[in-house]
């Protein structure tokens, strides 16, 4: 922060000491307002630009006037490193009389030089008392606007500025305005600027005036209607009952002013667009229309043959500057030249910049630039010539042309020796085949193989721990299990040949895989049910009748002892049925 | 199973001498070359070194060789441009380095600047970083399957599984700076010093030059000529002045 302080004031004061000196000694008279009624007062205004009297000069009588001196004020300004300083006297005028009045000229004399200051005018009119004529007054007489266009007619491409005025009197009006139904075609409207206003005297009445300038371009010929309304916002004194408490408050915060827009209408006006006339239209026109002026140089003057010298073109003044491009230069075979670049655009200028490199020490010269215009002040096309402009060209050492270097967004090299030789070679290798950009050491599928064992390991894992949290799931899966293990011993039991152990696996394979199935406990199951379950859940016939069989079986030999001494076929063969049966029992749905 | 995996056996048995003789003739040829250039035979031992990078195109030991001898032969450009090629393959190699930067100021071309992102990334070789995408992905997987399985354990390998999967994050960046970022289009001036033109024909205006080796940007091919850019400037020069350094895909 103190170093920032210290810098503004180093730069303050380079400033103060690179200005030029105080020049240009002037004194003007101004009076503010130019119109005024009898009961009002207008200042009048002494400036005297970078001179210094010693005191207030005295002003002669002012007919009709009571003049009484109110002050002074010094104004300092930099501009474009010249400095400016402004003594103004005020004079307050109170008029004595209506009428139109002329204030000066005089003449002064300062340290024994006569400074001529030219006259002022100034209009009275009586007091304020009502409408003219002591008639109703209209909006319309109160609040109107008017255009101020330089010609009606214009030219394709051409700038013109349009002023529009805004008169209004006993009305106070908000700052903003907005401008409505302005032309779609024909005419661009860009760069809308509020300038100073004033006042003015129109029918014999005061108006305060507001002024706005905006950039035309034509860009399309043809008639185009200016007609366009003005919205303005008409500043309403508050009707409201006062509160004894929070008035205050609320006039705070909310004003004590409401906005009523209102608009204006534009008396209209008819511009006229023509296209650039093709009579007399020079080769080299290139679209420039307007009022412009061009400066040029080449630096430097004397250069050895191969070396790049800069053409400067500057084009100001006021146009279509968009339009502009660099007038060409006929440089011919003697000079290598570059593309022209662009170095500075604005609203009143363009600058541009073009290498070129003279081959050859038998140049003198370089070559003149050309730039035409059509001035629609004049309807007619104007060519502007500068150049040629001397140039000594000194014999080079070498006769080739030396190219420009592509600069810079690398780095510059670093330009220490970095050794007297390269490092010599390599004396081993390691041999590597495959592209270093691509994959072609391991298969894409050997890639894919872990993603692909990961989403089955998350379905697996997913799938028990669904099963873990239902009982019915778990028992259904047991099922087969459970049959298994029993038909087991049934298999050992038919090995060792013993009816009664074969019958009781037999039917506690079908007894579990039915409780598992069905998620009964293992005491609810009976032959009835199995069957019962068997039928319902659509088992066929066939194996119905082989399931009675091989539960009669089972509970004969289980309970009445029926089944020793059965060959061993025949329990194989029951042993075989029971597999089936848990097979095709599978395959339905028990429920 | 068990069938398959034999076959896989079989065909490794059958394959690995054929592979193993492959390598041994890129060797062979790699020592021949290297005698040509002791001999001081340059344009032999630069034919024979290109012919082992052919062969051998991720060897970076084949390309600094190759430069060396291009090098040596005068061609200063192609020496610039099979130092880079060798760089690209192994970008800490200091040799390389030391050599290029020698080829480069022997030219009076500039180096392209770098940005950290460049910097970084040119830390490892593309095939680098390929390995270390291909850890972190395998290493990912091979803390996932314990994460799923072993509830109790995820506490101690969340924070494994997390940087495994930035390593393979940071990997598969660093490739892609390789595969698709500014390396990718670099191309060295060959052929002796051009001329960058505004239009991609003969009679265009000139606008900037190219000593031989210069590295550019080539943006684009119209016809027979390439546009390139040096620095803040981009102009047309012949297809044929150029040569990209990234050829392998």
């Amino acid at each position: 922060m103190k170093r920032l302080f210290t810098w503004c004031c180093c730069l303050l004061a380079g400033l103060w000491v690179t200005a030029e000196p105080l020049h240009a000694q002037q004194i003007t008279m101004e009076v503010q307002p130019t119109a005024i009624r009898l009961n009002e007062t207008a200042t009048l205004k002494l400036n005297f630009i970078n001179l210094n009297p010693p005191q207030a000069p005295a002003l002669p009588d002012l007919a009709g006037f009571r003049v009484q001196f109110v002050g002074q004020e010094q104004h300092f300004q930099f501009t474009n490193g010249r400095q400016e300083r402004r003594l103004t006297f005020n004079y307050q005028l109170q008029p004595e009389s209506t009428g139109v009045f002329q204030i000066g000229p005089f003449t002064l004399d300062m340290n024994g030089q006569k400074i001529d200051i030219p006259a002022v005018g100034l209009e009275v009119l009586p007091p304020s008392g009502g409408g003219a004529d002591g008639q109703q007054q209209t909006l319309d007489d109160m609040i109107f606007a008017r255009f101020s266009l330089p010609r009606n007619e214009f030219y394709l491409h051409e700038r013109f500025a349009i002023e529009v005025s805004l008169y209004y009197r006993s009305l106070q009006l908000h700052r903003e305005i907005q401008f409505q139904n302005l032309p779609s075609t024909g005419l661009n409207l860009e760069n809308f600027e509020e300038l100073s206003g004033g006042r003015e005297v129109v029918n014999n009445e005061i108006f305060e005036v507001r002024r706005f300038r905006m950039q035309g371009v034509a860009i399309a010929s043809g008639d185009v209607k200016l007609d366009p309304l003005l919205r303005v916002h008409v500043l309403v004194e508050r009707q409201r009952q006062r509160d004894p408490f929070f008035g205050g408050f609320d006039d705070f915060f909310f004003g004590r002013h409401s906005t009523q827009p209102i608009s204006v209408a534009i008396e209209p006006v008819d511009i006229a667009i023509r296209p650039l006339p093709a009579e007399g239209r020079p080769a080299n026109f290139s679209g420039a229309v307007g009022r412009f002026n061009v400066d040029m140089s080449v630096q430097p003057a004397e250069v050895t043959a191969g070396e790049p010298v800069t053409l400067s073109l500057r084009i100001t003044g006021i146009g279509n500057f968009e339009n502009i491009s660099m007038p060409p230069v006929d440089f011919g075979p003697e000079f290598r030249a570059y593309d022209p670049k662009l170095t500075s655009t604005g609203r009143d200028h363009k600058q541009f910049e073009q290498v070129f490199i003279p081959r050859s020490d038998r140049i003198t010269e370089v070559p003149p630039a050309e730039f035409t215009y059509f001035n629609p002040e004049q309807g007619a096309y104007q060519t502007i010539t500068r150049g040629p402009f001397p140039l000594v060209v000194k014999a080079g050492e070498r006769g080739d042309l030396q190219l420009v270097q592509a600069p810079s967004a690398t780095t510059a090299t670093d330009r220490t020796p970095l050794g007297i030789d390269i490092i010599d070679v390599k004396r081993g290798i390691t041999p590597a085949r495959a592209d270093p950009s691509t994959n072609a050491d391991i298969s894409p599928a050997l890639h894919l193989s872990p993603l692909l064992a990961l989403a089955g390991l998350m379905f697996l894992q997913h799938r028990r721990q669904s099963i873990q949290g239902d009982v019915s799931r778990q028992r259904r899966s047991e099922a087969p299990r459970s049959a298994r293990r029993a038909l087991k011993q049934a298999e050992e039991a038919l090995a060792s040949g013993n009816s009664a152990a074969l019958h009781e696996a037999i039917w506690q394979a079908l007894a579990d895989y039915v409780a598992h199935r069905c998620n009964l406990k293992a005491g609810e199951v009976s032959p009835d049910l199995i069957t019962g379950k068997c039928r319902a859940g659509g088992l066929s016939e066939a194996h119905r009748e082989k399931l009675d069989l091989l539960l009669r079986a089972c509970e004969e030999a289980r309970f009445a002892r029926m089944g020793d001494g059965e060959s061993a076929d025949i329990m194989k063969q029951r042993l075989d049925h029971a597999r089936e049966l848990l097979r095709a029992m599978e395959k339905v749905k028990l429920t | 199973m068990n069938m398959l995996f034999v076959l896989m056996l079989a065909l490794c048995a059958l394959m690995s001498p054929v592979l193993a003789s492959e390598e041994s003739e890129i060797t062979a040829l790699f020592v021949s070359a290297n005698q040509a250039y002791d001999r001081g035979d340059y344009a032999d031992a630069l034919k024979g070194y290109l012919d082992v990078a052919a062969r051998s195109p991720a060897s970076s030991e084949a390309w600094y060789n190759a430069a060396n001898a291009a090098f040596r032969d005068g061609a200063t450009g192609e020496a610039v441009l099979y130092y880079r090629r060798a760089w690209f393959l192994s970008p800490r190699d200091a040799d390389v380095l030391a050599n290029f930067q020698l080829a480069i100021q022997r030219t009076g071309a500039r180096v392209p600047s770098t940005s950290i992102i460049d910097s970084a990334a040119t830390e490892l070789s593309q095939q680098e970083w390929r390995n270390v995408f291909r850890s972190g992905y395998w290493l990912s997987f091979g803390l996932a399957i314990p994460l799923i399985l072993v509830p109790a354990a995820r506490r101690f390998i969340k924070p494994w599984l997390a940087l495994s999967l930035l390593a393979s994050g940071m990997g598969l960046a660093g490739w892609f700076y390789w595969q698709h970022g500014q390396a990718r289009a670099e191309s060295v001036v060959v052929g002796g010093r051009q001329v960058a033109r505004y239009e991609p024909r003969e009679q265009a205006t000139e606008f900037f030059a190219l000593p031989e080796g210069s590295i550019v940007q080539r943006e684009e091919i119209f016809d027979q000529w390439a546009k390139v850019r040096a620095g803040d400037q981009s102009g047309w020069v012949p297809a044929s002045a150029i040569q990209q350094v990234n050829t392998w895909k």
